[in-house]
C-alpha cells in the first residue's frame, strides 16, 4: 500500500515561489498499474522524484507499506533506493558502456548482491521482458528503443522493489512498441507484486491502468 | 563488475580522448621522471664532489705557510685540543724540515735548483754562499695517509710498507723519484741529523715535489729536528662537509690569534654551486611536471563528470552511493595517469640523458668557470682535478626504483586530479535523471 497525504513541492527562485507539487493526496494498492496524466510541467516528473526519494518535499508525507519516506536519510535513504524503488526513464539511461546484463545486475551490485545471485536474477528478468542470447552481451548503442527499454524494466525491477516508478516509458517509442511495453509493465506488476506508477501523456497507458490520475499545476485530480 | 572494473573499463570508453590524455600526461609524467633522475644522478655527484674534496679544516701557525712566513709553530697540546671539538673525528699533525744535503743527511735532492729554486735562494739572502742545493721536503706526521694533505697529492705506498705514524722509530718513507736518485728501497737506509734512518716503503703521489719527499712519523722528525713539541700544520677531520664552517669557527675560537684556519668549504661551494643550479632547474621542472599532470587529470576528469552527469544521477536513482561513484571515477583517473606514466617512463628512457645533458651545457655557459676552484684555492689545497669534472659523464638512470617513484606520483596525480571531479559527483543531485534533454 502507497499512501501519499499533503504532498507539496516548492521551488523558490529569489523572490519567486513555483508549487510544482501542490498538496497531492492519492493511495495505491499492491500491484496496481497507476497512470498520472499531465502537461509538461505540470509536476510528474517532480512527483516521481519525491515518491522515488531522489528528492525530498517540501511537506507532506508518503508512506510505503506503513514506512513514511520522507523521514529517511543517509544510509537509510540509498537503501530505500536500492531495495523499495525501480525506475524506468523515457529515454531508458542504461549505462552506456556496459552490457544489456551488467546493466541489470548494476542495481543488485548496490544492494550487495553476491556475483552468482546477481547473474541468476538479471537473467531471469531478461528471459521475461523477451531478451536473451547474443542480445545479453549487447551494449545499449546495439539495442532498438524497445530492447532499451525492456532492458530498463528489467533493471527497475531487479531488486524485487515495492514500487516502480515509470517517468514517459513509452516516449520514444512506436505505438505499437509503446503498446507491448506498457503490457509488459502491467504483466509484471502481476507477476511481481509490485506497484507501479506512470507519468504519461500516452492515453493508452491510461486505458491499461487500474487508477488514472490528472496533474494539473501540482494537484491531482479524477482517478 | 565492481566500480574498480567499471572505472578500469571506463578508460577505453572514449579511445580518442584516452589516446590524447595519455599521451599529454606520458610527457609531464615522463618529464618528471626525467627531472627525477636527473637529481638522482646530481644528489650522487654533489655527495661524490664533497667527499673528494674532504671535510678537512687546515690550521697552520698565524703567518706562516710552508717555510714561507713567520710566526710562532702550534705546540701538540694546541692541536690536541682540537679533537675535543663538536664533528670533529680525528686530528693529524705534522711537522715540517728542510733537510740539507751532506749537511743534515746523506740523501741527495731529486730536484734541481733552476730558475725557481734560485730565486728562492736569492730571497733568502743566500748568494754568494756557492751553488744552490735544493734541500730535501721532510715532512713529519702523526697519520701517514694525511702526509699528502700537505704536499697537496695523496700518498700512496708503490713498495714496502707504511710508517707507524705513532711511533717515535728511526723509520722514513720515501718518495719515488728521491728513492731513485738515492737507489733506496724497502729497508735500505740512511741519516738525517746523524741518526740512520730505516726507509720502510717508497710512495707516489703523482707530483714530482712530492715525490721528492721523506716522510717521519710526527715525534721523530719532531725529535730529530730538534722541534719537540712543535706542530706546522694540522688537518682536522670534520664528520660532514656540512659542519665544517662551524668547526672552522670553533677552531678559530679555540686557538685564537695563534693560528690561521682554513676549510674547504668555499672550495665545496664553488664546486657544488653548478651542480646546485641544475638541481634547482630539475625540482622546478619535476614539480611543475607533476603539478602539470595533476592539472591535466583535474581537468579531464571534470570534463568526464560534466560529460556524464546524467549518467552519475542514474547510478544514484539506482542506489549508488557518493563513494562508489567516486572510487570509479578516480580508478579511471588513476588507470589514465597509471598508462601516462608507463609510457612517461618508456620517454624516460629514452630523453632522460639528453635533457640532462642539455642542463649540463646551460650550466656550463651560465657562469665563469663552473665546478673550478679558484687559482687560490688550488694553490692552498693541492690536486682538485676532481672539480673540473664536476659536470662531466653525469648520467641519469630511469631504474626500477626510477619508476616506482614514476608509478607513486601516477597515484598521487590521480588522486590530487579527482578530488575536486569527486566534489562535484558529490554535488550532482539524483533528481537530475528525470530531466529530459
Amino acid at each position: 500500500m502507497i499512501k501519499v497525504e499533503n504532498l507539496k513541492k516548492v521551488f523558490r527562485s529569489g523572490s519567486t515561489e513555483v508549487r510544482a507539487v501542490d498538496g497531492v493526496n492519492f493511495e495505491v494498492a499492491t500491484g496496481q498499474l497507476v497512470a498520472i496524466i499531465g502537461k509538461s510541467g505540470s509536476g510528474k516528473s517532480t512527483l516521481l522524484a519525491l515518491l522515488g526519494a531522489l528528492d525530498m518535499p517540501t511537506e507532506g508525507t508518503i508512506e510505503i507499506d506503513g514506512k513514511n519516506v520522507t523521514d529517511l536519510r543517509g544510509k537509510n535513504l540509498l537503501t530505500y533506493r536500492r531495495t523499495s524503488v525501480g525506475f524506468v526513464f523515457q529515454n531508458y539511461n542504461l549505462v552506456p558502456n556496459l552490457s544489456a546484463l551488467d546493466n541489470v545486475m548494476l542495481p543488485m551490485e548496490f544492494a550487495g548482491r553476491s556475483a552468482a545471485e546477481r547473474r541468476s536474477r538479471a537473467e531471469h528478468l531478461l528471459q521475461s521482458v523477451g531478451i536473451s542470447g547474443d542480445i545479453l552481451k549487447r551494449r545499449p548503442g546495439k539495442l532498438s528503443g524497445g530492447e532499451q527499454q525492456r532492458v530498463a524494466i528489467a533493471r527497475a525491477l531487479s531488486n524485487k522493489p515495492k514500487l516502480v516508478l515509470a517517468d514517459e516509458p513509452t516516449g520514444n517509442l512506436d505505438t505499437q512498441t509503446g503498446q507491448k511495453i506498457v503490457e509488459l509493465l502491467r504483466s509484471l506488476s502481476r507477476s511481481e507484486k509490485t506497484t507501479i506508477i506512470t507519468v504519461t501523456h500516452d492515453q493508452a497507458i491510461a486505458s491499461l491502468a487500474d487508477k488514472v490520475y490528472r496533474l494539473h499545476d501540482g494537484k491531482l485530480t479524477g482517478s | 563488475m565492481s566500480a574498480i572494473s567499471r572505472g578500469t573499463k571506463n578508460v577505453i570508453r572514449n579511445p580518442i580522448r584516452t589516446f590524447s590524455v595519455v599521451i599529454i600526461l606520458s610527457i609531464s609524467l615522463g618529464l618528471a621522471l626525467v627531472m627525477f633522475a636527473a637529481l638522482n644522478a646530481i644528489n650522487g655527484r654533489i655527495e661524490s664532489v664533497k667527499s673528494s674534496i674532504g671535510n678537512m679544516v687546515m690550521v697552520s701557525p698565524a703567518g706562516a705557510r710552508g717555510f714561507l712566513g713567520g710566526g710562532e709553530p702550534l705546540t701538540t697540546g694546541q692541536v690536541d685540543s682540537l679533537k675535543s671539538l663538536d664533528h670533529v673525528t680525528s686530528v693529524d699533525a705534522t711537522i715540517d724540515a728542510q733537510l740539507r744535503p751532506d749537511q743534515d743527511t746523506s740523501l741527495q735532492s731529486a730536484m734541481e735548483a733552476g730558475t725557481l729554486g734560485n730565486r728562492q735562494f736569492r730571497a733568502f739572502g743566500r748568494m754568494g754562499q756557492g751553488a744552490m742545493t735544493m734541500p730535501i721536503f721532510a715532512i713529519g706526521t702523526s697519520n701517514s695517509s694525511s702526509a699528502g694533505q700537505l704536499i697537496g697529492s695523496s700518498v700512496t705506498v708503490t713498495a714496502g710498507q707504511t710508517l707507524d705514524a705513532a711511533a717515535d722509530s728511526d723509520t722514513a718513507l720515501v718518495g719515488t723519484a728521491l728513492a731513485e736518485k738515492n737507489q733506496l728501497a724497502a729497508g735500505s737506509t740512511f741519516t738525517a741529523y746523524g741518526k740512520t734512518v730505516t726507509v720502510t716503503g717508497v710512495f707516489d703521489a703523482g707530483t714530482h715535489f712530492a715525490n721528492s719527499a721523506v716522510v717521519f712519523p710526527l715525534k721523530t722528525l719532531q725529535r730529530l729536528s730538534e722541534q719537540t713539541d712543535q706542530v706546522t700544520s694540522a688537518v682536522v677531520h670534520v664528520d660532514s662537509v656540512d659542519d665544517l664552517a662551524s668547526v672552522t669557527t670553533a677552531a678559530k675560537d679555540k686557538l685564537g690569534d695563534a693560528a690561521d684556519v682554513t676549510s674547504s668549504e668555499e672550495t665545496v661551494t664553488q664546486a657544488v654551486q653548478p651542480l646546485e643550479n641544475i638541481r634547482s632547474i630539475a625540482t622546478t621542472s619535476l614539480v611543475g611536471a607533476l603539478i602539470a599532470a595533476a592539472v591535466i587529470t583535474l581537468l579531464t576528469m571534470v570534463m568526464v563528470v560534466r560529460e556524464r552527469r546524467k549518467e552519475i544521477a542514474v547510478l544514484k536513482a539506482l542506489g549508488a552511493g557518493d563513494a562508489t561513484i567516486m572510487t570509479q571515477f578516480t580508478t579511471e583517473a588513476l588507470a589514465l595517469s597509471l598508462l601516462g606514466s608507463i609510457v612517461g617512463s618508456a620517454l624516460g628512457f629514452v630523453f632522460s640523458n639528453p635533457v640532462l645533458n642539455a642542463l649540463v651545457s646551460n650550466s656550463r655557459g651560465a657562469g665563469p668557470g663552473p665546478g673550478e676552484p679558484g687559482r687560490g684555492m688550488r694553490i692552498a689545497f693541492g690536486s682538485f682535478a676532481g672539480f673540473r669534472t664536476t659536470l662531466q659523464n653525469l648520467a641519469a638512470v630511469i631504474n626500477l626504483e626510477v619508476v616506482a617513484y614514476g608509478l607513486l606520483a601516477a597515484v598521487i596525480v590521480a588522486v590530487i586530479g579527482s578530488a575536486f571531479p569527486a566534489w562535484l559527483i558529490g554535488k550532482i543531485r539524483p533528481a537530475e535523471v528525470l530531466r529530459n534533454e
